[in-house]
């Protein structure tokens, strides 16, 4: 092998069909951990890499999937830009060796581009289970074209893979050259019949095709899976039992977390004497773990459900349940693929507004962007997991979260419908969908994976959830309250002096704490915030801290129970040590914890979500819309919920 | 696929009432000549392969609305029901 000279780069791009493993493969050659799963879709932009190889600098680019040059939708257009625009030096062809026949039609379309084509024949193990025997050889004399095999999520041929890369980029000018004259170059400008008579002549002398019984596997699962009747309820049920185990499984864990927290506090009190630097006490105690521990506490809740996510999107099922809901979804204007982004909406809104990419209607695409928040995300469930526990029977747990995301559902349903009817009027592009292979996801993928989504929750706690909480701290801190509306010590006095047995006493003297603690936390700056706030929220049930909290959501939701772990604990003395939980429930009524849930649910999403919204619409207008439309409904829902509620 | 009773149809499970389709369109191979309609959309099917000069076999139909599974060529999708009005079937075998 020629050694090649320091500092030479090449450029390089995976192109192929959606789904036939392209970002398997790049985690692969580059090393890196790109979100994957089995349905077409889940790249919608360009990822970079790097790979080095005896001195040489390989720039590997991977493409979203496209079926042809002809881009239709954003997500095909970024694909065909990059090969139009960036000049590759090598194209590396990936085919999902089950579905040849379809997969070589754009590899047959590549190889007219002037840029040497290498094909990698990825997912054999799956045409060996189809009974398809493909050689190697054979295939590549026929195409005059390299070819290599990959079994991508089993790491196989990944070696020889990075060869034949490294050996095409340095043999360039001669391949160029070649390229000139090759028999490929006659292919441009043939239709489509023609071409695809071209790739059966291919087939015809490098694949066998053996009967087998292994596909037949994912036709019974569709049997099921797909049936009009029991492929909603199977899907309803799935919903179901991911939203009852994430509380259910992850319920002992989040206990652990709240104790160690707890523990932990505990211990700077004991060991940290008030007296000495009592603001730095107070804003570890206080602002640091109230705040950023209190979000930690529901990192088991997260974890799990994202690892429901990625085994659902692991196993090819996606596909399956955009399928199942385009009859009700073309009833609300929607095309049956809006589904997907609505279920990874479920996740994190950001990928999800990212993967509307997939739509190919412009009207379609916004009304789903706008919708999105509305499916309940992972900081939604930090919400949810304080709130249902600490309000309602532990038979209820389950139920209520399923509701909680039930509602959601139903309210974008509606706001869909409207949105299709007014603003974005127009014809829905006819439904369109590959449905993949059913594949087992592997145990690292699934970790991977989880661990990835769930890497981005703890960065958010420890960056921009650390930082507003100190400065929430701050403000539900000072300024400090230098003369009290009563005389407190002299009350205590009286109470201590008093003829009340020690039962009495001692509540009394908890009521004037209490009371003096309210009055310390409205002089601060969340308090005269909470405040000014307070007449606008008082008719859907909420005080002036949960106002403040609401603030806090608005950078990031989590930031609720952040805010609402730290008013809480302010001031808080060291025998008062009692779960944020327990203070809640003695402060609000289950009714109002439903409208506190109802109203994070549906009313503005956090400052990323919006950010994306305009990056996506390329407008702040849809992104402001979003915002302000999303919080006026939130606040009419939940005014008619409390005032219903109240009266019963 | 099993026989489901007489007013269900036998290919592809759904009531008779609600799948258009007849018994040997359901269970052939059908080859597809043309779609008529939205020009872009056609080319985009011809040029993916999926339908123009393919055989095609319904797999599943949900009534008149909604997506219908097809196979076509060596690849699984799920199509717009509604394209079905549009298919001219040049051949069956």
């Amino acid at each position: 092998m020629k050694i090649t000279s320091p500092n030479e780069t090449y450029t390089v791009v995976l192109a192929g069909n959606p789904n036939c493993g392209k970002t398997t493969l790049f985690n692969a050659l580059t090393g890196s951990h790109q979100h994957i799963g089995n349905y077409p879709g889940v790249t919608v932009e360009k990822k970079e890499g790097q790979l080095r190889l005896h001195n040489a600098n390989i720039r590997i680019i991977d493409l979203p999937g496209m079926y042809d040059l002809q881009a239709h939708s954003p997500e095909e257009e970024v694909a065909r830009n990059v090969i139009e625009t960036e000049s590759p030096d090598l194209i590396i062809s990936v085919v999902d060796s089950s579905s040849l026949e379809r997969n070589l039609f754009l590899t047959s379309q590549l190889m007219e581009k002037g840029i040497p084509v290498l094909v990698v024949l990825n997912m054999t193990d799956t045409a060996e289970k189809k009974g398809y025997r493909i050689d190697q050889m054979l295939l590549s004399e026929a195409m005059h074209v390299e070819v290599v095999k990959t079994i991508g999520h089993k790491n196989q041929g990944i070696t020889q893979l990075k060869e034949k890369v490294l050996q095409m980029c340095q043999a360039l000018p001669y391949t160029k050259k070649k390229e000139a004259t090759s028999s490929y170059a006659v292919m441009r400008n043939i239709s489509t019949q023609t071409r695809y008579a071209t790739i059966q002549k291919w087939l015809q002398k490098a694949v066998i095709t053996v009967n087998t019984n292994n596909s037949r596997f994912t036709e019974k699962m569709d049997e099921v899976l797909t049936h009009p009747l029991w492929g909603v309820l199977i899907f309803l049920g799935l919903m179901y039992l991911v939203f009852t185990l994430v509380f259910v499984l992850g319920a002992p864990f989040m206990e652990w977390i709240e104790l160690f927290f707890s523990w932990l506090s505990s211990l700077i009190i004991q060991y940290w004497p008030a007296s000495f630097y009592p603001i730095f006490r107070s804003l570890l105690v206080e602002g640091i773990i109230g705040g950023v521990g209190g979000v930690i506490v529901f990192l088991p809740n997260i974890l799990l459900l994202f690892l429901a996510i990625a085994f659902l999107e692991g196993t090819g099922y996606m596909s399956r349940v955009a399928f199942l809901m385009d009859g009700f979804m073309s009833k609300l204007n929607l095309h049956g693929k809006s589904i997907v982004p609505m279920l990874l909406g479920f996740g994190c809104s950001v990928p999800a507004i990212m993967a509307t990419r997939t739509l190919e209607s412009k009207q379609e695409r916004m009304t789903t962007m706008m919708i999105l928040p509305l499916m309940s995300c992972g900081a939604r469930l930090t919400i949810y997991a304080l709130l249902i526990p600490a309000f309602f029977p532990s038979h209820l747990h389950g139920p209520m979260l399923w509701l909680m995301y039930v509602i959601g559902v139903l309210v974008a349903m509606v706001a869909a419908k409207l949105l299709r009817k007014t603003i974005f009027k127009g014809d829905s592009v006819p439904f369109l969908i590959e449905l993949p292979e059913y594949r087992m996801p592997t145990i690292k993928n699934l970790l991977l994976e989880m661990w990835n989504q769930s890497k981005e929750y703890l960065k958010k706690a420890g960056s921009i959830i650390l930082v507003l909480s100190v400065l929430l701290w701050g403000l539900a801190s000072f300024p400090k309250i230098q003369m009290y509306s009563q005389d407190y010590q002299n009350e205590i006095q009286t109470v201590q002096s008093s003829a009340l047995s020690d039962v009495q006493k001692e509540e009394k003297l908890h009521e004037i704490a209490q009371e003096m603690q309210e009055e310390e936390l409205s002089f601060t700056y969340a308090g005269r915030i909470g405040r000014f706030l307070e007449p606008a929220l008082r008719p859907i049930g909420f005080d002036w801290k949960i106002g403040t909290a609401l603030i806090g959501a608005l950078a990031a939701k989590e930031m609720f129970v952040a805010q609402l772990g730290i008013v809480n604990a302010v001031r808080e003395t060291e025998d008062n040590q009692v779960p944020l939980r327990d203070k809640l429930r003695d402060q609000y009524t289950p009714l109002v914890a439903f409208c506190i849930m109802l109203f994070c649910l549906i009313s503005a999403p956090c400052v990323a979500t919006c950010a994306v919204t305009r990056r996506e619409s390329n407008s702040w207008k849809w992104a402001l819309i979003q915002f302000f439309g999303l919080t006026v409904v939130a606040y009419i829902l939940t005014f008619v919920v409390y005032q219903v509620g109240s009266l019963l | 696929m099993r026989h489901r009773g007489r007013n269900f149809c036998n290919h592809c499970g759904v009531h008779k009432g609600r799948c258009r389709l007849s018994d040997a369109e359901c269970s052939k191979m059908m080859k597809i000549s043309h779609i008529h309609g939205d020009e872009a959309y056609i080319r985009r099917l011809s040029c993916m392969g999926i339908l123009c000069g393919k055989r095609i076999a319904i797999l599943r139909r949900h009534g008149k609305r909604g997506a219908m599974l097809i196979q076509a060529g060596d690849s699984k999708f799920a199509m717009d029901a509604g394209l079905y009005d549009t298919i001219e079937v040049e051949e069956e075998q």
